[in-house]
């Protein structure tokens, strides 16, 4: 199905492990309106620390509605990645 | 302040064949608290005089010393823009579309024009 509408989001990263863990993070969550919108999940090819997001759909109100969403989904990603990233592995025992 | 890793879009539509839409990183005025995001106007209302309300989904303020917080940051203030923008472009289609309704009604009203006998 072809869309009049389109997003191009394209997110960059501090290496490619970031971008393909948030590509595999986003991509699993199901599209709620199929016939109305389809968004795309991509890692760029000439920069793969570039995540790249592509809504379609048949209206400005479809896509800002996914849009949202999906930079609310995107920006939890980064600040886990921020908190735990490049930490070092704490083992907590119960006492 | 310098951003390195800085979001952008691309819109496209019937009307607009392409725009960029990127953050001003020109200024750090970036913060995780959006001007689309957040507590709706009803609420904010609602809970204006209740003194012991307090927003438990406010977002956590950047790490202002990583890239990854000034990201999320910059992330934000796209976000607003790509809201913004959009929502202006919703509200200009439902005032065209309701100038059109208004213009059918007037003709059917003032000029007897019926559109299904047009043909």
């Amino acid at each position: 199905m072809s869309f009049k509408y389109s997003l191009n989001l394209q997110i960059p990263f501090e290496n490619s492990k970031q971008s393909a863990i948030a590509q595999g993070s986003l991509a699993p969550d199901p599209i709620l309106k199929p016939n109305e919108i389809s968004v795309i999940y991509s890692i760029n090819s000439k920069n793969p620390n570039i995540l790249e997001v592509k809504f379609s759909g048949d209206s400005d109100r479809v896509i800002r509605v996914a849009a949202n969403n999906v930079i609310e989904n995107l920006k939890t990603i980064i600040e886990c990645m921020d908190e735990f990233d490049g930490k070092k592995n704490i083992i907590f025992i119960q006492e | 302040m310098t951003f390195e890793l800085v979001p952008s879009a691309t819109y496209s539509s019937p009307d607009i064949p392409e725009l960029i839409i990127k953050p001003d990183i020109s200024h750090g005025n970036h913060t995780t608290l959006g001007k689309t995001t957040g507590l709706s106007s009803h609420l904010v209302n609602v809970t204006k005089d209740d003194l012991n309300f307090t927003d438990k989904d406010i977002p956590s303020p950047h790490n202002k010393e990583s890239k990854l917080g000034q990201l999320r940051a910059v992330l934000t203030t796209l976000q607003d823009d790509i809201n913004t923008f959009l929502t202006e472009r919703m509200n200009k289609d439902s005032t065209e579309t309701t100038d059109k309704d208004r213009d059918l009604e007037r003709r059917i009203l003032d000029e007897g024009v019926d559109e299904e006998d047009k043909d």
